[in-house]
Parts: structure tokens; C-alpha cells; sequence
């Protein structure tokens, strides 16, 4: 694993209305590695992901993405690619013209190169041959997938997933999971990953951090395995074996 | 004789046809020294559960004035989940007044469901506290309401009219090669309501116009009447109301349903302006669409006042047509046909601001698009109001 950060934050606070939800949050991605978002429902980890790739102004702190400062969004390409949780392709338009529409944007390349690379970035995650269908004549799964084949496909090195093994069976989540340890493995794409599923966490990210709600902020950094088998904390420990709480406060 | 187990947490099925109901019975309170034991008789099931929650209601001042409750089980014949609730229900309240409460002849399963409910059991929140109310205050949060509102209103045209230079810099961030398909959706399929609409104020027009001049001899006058009438107020005016409602709420829910499926986030994380990129093309495609309907809206008006007027009055086609041409001047026409153009900036402004607002799922969509409907035709309204007495102060 690399050792240079790739997304540095520092003191960040997040919140809707100037309250804050997380504070006081400090932590490095480093290039190269699968970098787990985690905590239970409504800890605030979407929300968090929000204020990464800059879709909100933190409350306080810092988001630094490669070194070049905050990520914006008003100015022009991308450096990273997103999916969102249900993966936010235009319901309008076919897969082809969903992943071209950045290509388009962003780029000079002429028609048959964007359809080239289209094809290529739907080949890569298991969608070769469905350029033509549109978002609602795919599986929850495959929307996924389309959606990550559109975050590649300005050929960024920075992934954000929100979410991309929730409400899938146990085998597409786990294809899924394939997915996103190929484009690290072998892309060497960075990708930081929201995620409350603990098969998914354990399969596929080198580290990860644990929101908790009720301190507001990080309960602990760290490899999954070794958080999962040697944490003292009450509330890291429940959260990693599923234990009641009763009976690891005692 | 063994219960028969409706399920805690009715998870389990429950074969109703296996045997009627008990009839409902009503529990009996019983006194002895400090002790009050009342006593459940047949069934505690959701279909009993409101007359045997009045029954307790009854039953607790009395009970409440007693050391200790026991609640006698023994007799209940067939229970479910509703009835342990309720049940539970009378418990805390006993508890909370100073009883100590236990139970007594419960059956294994019911004692089970029992614990279950009182295990997983949170204390009722206090009632919030009573805020400000009267006039005043409900004058105050709506002028509160209002002045966000106008503050929402401005930040929007402050940041479509930010994107547009960001727009012009980079052209390819704007889907211009989607505006033949809008201009079609908002023109194209509008045609037909907007033609009917007008053709039927032009044929009222036309037969009240008739009616009421024939009263001071002045019929004659009916083609003038009609042609100012629609040329300068109802052609514009009924047009923009049309597509208030139909353009409108479709750019509201089309924008709003965007924001909910986090379609609008997706346009951002790739470098899009939402404003560029959704807002302009639309209002591009209304800027362009809303003159051509007000122009046809005018000439269908007219011509439906004609059609209603020509059969009441002694004149023929021609001169019908030669009064009209006579009245429209270009001065007319153009005052009225102009403000498609404000019509068109406001209802896309509103509608697109509704849209892009929306947070939550179907419902705020829905509540979102009837905002933009109601809001853009106010508008258009206010607008109409607006250039009415500017041409009246500068008599034109």
C-alpha cells in the first residue's frame, strides 16, 4: 500500500443549518488503497461523502484532494468520479448517452472515440453490449455498475461510492465487490467507499473508518480485521461483531 | 385449556376460521386491603382492544388508589399482541401513579409477549412545550416565511444569472443539442390546449361582446373589442397561464424528481452547473416557444370572436376582417405579445427554483410542482397587472 495521502482532512465539520452532525473529523486517504466510510444508519456517512467531493461547505476544516486544495465543482472537470447511492443515471437518456455525457463536456474527442471508450468502460464492469438500454431496464446491480463505469470514465484515479452493495443479494453484491477490488488491485484506482455492509467491508477495504452518532464524530481508524478482533472500545466492538450493547458495555 | 397464541409481534398466522372469537369481557376490579386485583376475562385481541382499554380507563382512578395492582390473568381466553399492549398501557399508567403492579395467572406465551413489550417499551416524550400562538405570531412566521422565500428567489436568479457567463466559456457543459426536443415538448405539445383555450375565450368574447354593445347600438364595434381584447390582455395572458400549468409543473417535477434520485448531485460531481445545464436549455426552449403560442393563441381568438360574432350581426367577412385589421395595429399587438417574454423568464425561473428545491421523495415533488403551478400563474398575473399600468401611465 502507498503511504502518500491522497484525501487529507482535517478538523472537518460537517451539518445541515450551521449544526453541526460530525466534528473535529481527522483522517488521510492514501493513494492507492479502498478506504471504507462506516457507521450504522443515520451516523452521517452519505452526509460525509457529500462534503468530500465538495457538493457542500463544511461547517469548519478542510478537504484536501491530491494536494490541490478543496474540491469545487464550478471549476470545470472533475478530478474524481462519484456514485451516488442508487446510482443517479439520467433515466432519460441510454447507458451510452449517460457516459458520454461527460466525454462530451469534458473532452474533444470525436463521436467514435466517446463511443469507443464507452464501450471499453462498460466492458470493464460486466455491462458489454447494453450501450442501448436505458437506466429503468436495468437491475438495481447493473445500475451500479453503469454508474461506475460513468465515474471512469474521464479516467480519474479518485472514486467516492456510496453505498454500492446496499439492497443487492448476497451474490451481485459480492460481483460487485470483484468490481471494486479489480479497479484498485489492478487499476490502482483509490476509492473511498461508504459502506454499513460488513461482508462487503471485510472483502474489500485495506482500512476504514467508524462514524459514531452519538460522539459526533470518529469512533476509531484502522484495518477492518484488526478492528474487528482486537478493539477495546464498546461501541467499535458491537458495531464489528453485532453484539448486543448490553453486553459489551458491561 | 391451552391458549391459543395469536404471536407476539403477529408474526405468527392465525386461523381465524378455526374456531369464533370468545366474546369480549369486560375485567372486574376487586378490593382487598391494600391489594386491587383485576380480573381479565376472555379474549385481549385487537378487535376488543378499545373497549377494554375504555373498561381500564374506568377502572384506574380506583385501582390507582391502591398500594398494589395485580392484574389476574387466569380467565383471559385467547390473546394477541394488541391486547398485551393495551394492557401494558394501563400498567404504566398505574405505575407512574404510585402502584405497584405484577401480574398473576398469565399463561407462558402471553407472559413472554408481555416481557417482550415491556422490555423494548420507551417512556411517552412529555408534550412539547406550547409555542407562541395567536395572530401576531402566525403574521410573524409568514412574514418570516415570505422573506426566506424572496431570499431563495433571489440567491436562484443570482446564480442562473452567475452560470451564465461560466455557461458561455464553456459551451459544451450546456446541452444545446436538447433543445429542439424542448422547444417540441414545451411548443409543439402544447399547441393543441393553447388553440382551444383561445379559440373559446375568443368565441365568449365574441357572444358577450355582441350582447352587451347591441345594448348602446355599438355593435359594430365587436371587431375592435375582440382584436384589442386578445391582442394586448386574454392571447397573452390565458397562453401564459396555459403554460404555467402544463410547462410549469412539468419543469418542476421533471427537476424535482432529478434532485430526489440525487440526478442534479450526479450533474455536479461531473462538473456541471445545474444552472447551465438544466436551467438555461429550458429557458431557452420557453423563451422561444412562448411568443410562437402567444402568437397563435392571438390569431385563434380572433378568430373565434368572429366565428361567435358573425352570426348575430348584419356584416359580412370581409368587413369583419377589414375592422379587425383596422384595430390591430402593430402598437397593440406588439404590447401584448411582448410580455411572453417575462412570462416565459418568471414561469421558468419559478418552476426550475420549485424543482431544484425539492428534498424528500414523491410527496415533496408533488407538493413542489403545485407551488410552481399556483406560484408562476401569480406571476404571470402580477406581471400582466405590471405592464397594464405602465401602457395606462404612458397611455398607450
Amino acid at each position: 500500500m502507498a503511504a502518500e495521502p491522497y484525501v487529507t482532512v482535517r478538523d472537518l465539520s460537517v451539518g445541515w443549518g450551521g449544526v453541526p452532525l460530525l466534528r473535529g473529523l481527522d483522517f488521510d486517504v492514501l493513494r492507492g488503497e479502498c478506504f471504507a466510510i462506516l457507521g450504522g444508519s443515520g451516523s452521517g456517512k452519505s452526509t460525509l461523502m457529500r462534503f468530500l467531493i465538495g457538493l457542500e461547505e463544511p461547517l469548519a476544516g478542510s478537504v484536501d484532494i491530491a494536494g490541490v486544495g478543496a474540491p469545487s465543482l464550478h471549476e470545470g472537470r472533475p478530478s474524481f468520479g462519484v456514485m451516488f447511492q442508487g446510482g443517479a443515471l439520467f433515466g432519460s437518456l441510454t447507458l451510452r448517452e449517460n457516459l458520454a455525457l461527460p466525454l462530451r463536456a469534458w473532452t474533444d474527442l470525436d463521436e467514435r472515440t466517446v463511443d469507443v471508450l464507452v464501450a471499453a468502460k462498460l466492458d470493464l464492469v460486466g455491462l458489454g453490449g447494453a450501450e442501448e438500454l436505458l437506466p429503468e431496464e436495468l437491475s438495481g446491480g447493473m445500475r451500479k455498475r453503469a454508474a461506475i463505469a460513468r465515474a471512469l470514465v474521464l479516467e480519474t484515479d479518485l472514486l467516492f461510492l456510496d453505498e454500492p452493495s446496499a439492497g443487492l443479494d448476497p451474490v451481485t453484491a459480492v460481483e460487485l465487490d470483484d468490481l471494486i477490488l479489480g479497479l484498485v488491485g489492478e487499476l490502482g484506482i483509490t476509492v473511498v467507499l461508504v459502506t454499513h455492509e460488513l461482508p462487503s467491508l471485510f472483502r474489500v477495504a485495506d482500512r476504514c473508518l467508524l462514524l459514531d452518532r452519538e460522539r459526533g464524530g470518529i469512533a476509531t481508524i484502522g484495518v477492518p480485521a484488526e478492528l474487528r478482533d482486537g478493539a477495546r472500545d464498546a461501541f467499535v466492538r458491537h458495531f464489528f461483531n453485532r453484539s448486543s450493547p448490553r453486553e459489551v458495555t458491561t | 385449556m391451552a391458549l391459543p397464541v395469536r404471536g407476539p409481534l403477529c408474526l405468527r398466522a392465525v386461523d381465524r376460521s378455526m374456531r369464533p372469537d370468545p366474546p369480549y369481557e369486560a375485567p372486574a376490579l376487586e378490593h382487598g386491603g391494600a391489594e386491587a386485583r383485576v380480573r381479565l376475562r376472555g379474549p385481549l385481541a385487537l378487535v376488543t382492544a378499545g373497549a377494554l382499554r375504555r373498561d381500564l380507563d374506568r377502572l384506574e382512578d380506583e385501582a390507582a388508589g391502591r398500594q398494589a395492582v395485580v392484574l389476574d390473568l387466569a380467565g383471559v381466553d385467547g390473546f394477541d399482541s394488541a391486547g398485551i399492549v393495551v394492557l401494558l398501557d394501563f400498567e404504566r399508567r398505574l405505575t407512574a401513579r404510585g402502584a405497584s403492579v405484577t401480574l398473576a395467572g398469565a399463561e407462558a406465551s402471553l407472559a413472554r409477549t408481555w416481557d417482550l413489550y415491556l422490555s423494548r417499551r420507551r417512556e411517552p416524550a412529555p408534550p412539547p412545550a406550547p409555542g407562541p400562538s395567536g395572530l401576531l405570531h402566525r403574521v410573524g412566521a409568514a412574514t418570516l416565511d415570505a422573506a426566506h422565500a424572496a431570499r431563495a428567489a433571489l440567491v436562484f436568479i443570482g446564480g442562473f444569472t452567475e452560470s451564465l457567463p461560466r455557461a458561455v466559456r464553456r459551451r459544451r457543459t450546456v446541452p444545446w443539442r436538447d433543445l429542439p426536443d424542448l422547444v417540441q415538448r414545451v411548443g409543439g405539445e402544447g399547441m393543441g390546449i393553447v388553440v382551444l383555450t383561445n379559440l373559446l375565450i375568443g368565441l365568449i368574447t365574441g357572444f358577450v361582446g355582441v350582447l352587451q354593445l347591441k345594448r348602446f347600438g355599438a355593435q359594430s364595434f365587436i371587431a375592435e373589442m375582440v382584436a384589442i381584447g386578445q391582442l394586448r390582455e386574454l392571447g397573452p395572458l390565458i397562453t401564459a397561464i396555459i403554460v404555467s400549468g402544463r410547462t410549469g409543473a412539468g419543469y418542476a417535477a421533471e427537476l424535482g424528481t432529478m434532485k430526489v434520485s440525487e440526478e442534479v448531485d450526479a450533474l455536479r460531481s461531473m462538473g456541471f452547473d445545474p444552472m447551465s445545464f438544466l436551467v438555461l436549455p429550458r429557458m431557452a426552449a420557453l423563451l422561444l416557444a412562448l411568443p410562437i403560442l402567444t402568437l397563435l393563441g392571438d390569431l385563434v381568438g380572433v378568430a373565434g370572436g368572429m366565428i361567435a360574432s358573425l352570426p348575430m350581426l348584419d356584416m359580412s367577412v370581409g368587413s369583419y376582417l377589414e375592422a379587425t385589421r383596422e384595430a390591430a395595429t402593430p402598437t397593440h399587438f406588439f404590447l401584448g405579445w411582448i410580455k411572453a417574454v417575462p412570462f416565459a423568464v418568471a414561469i421558468t425561473w419559478i418552476a426550475c427554483a420549485q424543482g431544484l428545491a425539492t428534498r424528500g421523495g414523491a410527496e415533496a415533488v408533488g407538493h413542489r410542482t403545485t407551488r410552481a403551478v399556483v406560484f408562476s400563474i401569480f406571476a404571470v398575473i402580477a406581471i400582466d397587472s405590471v405592464h397594464a399600468m405602465v401602457y395606462a401611465l404612458l397611455e398607450v
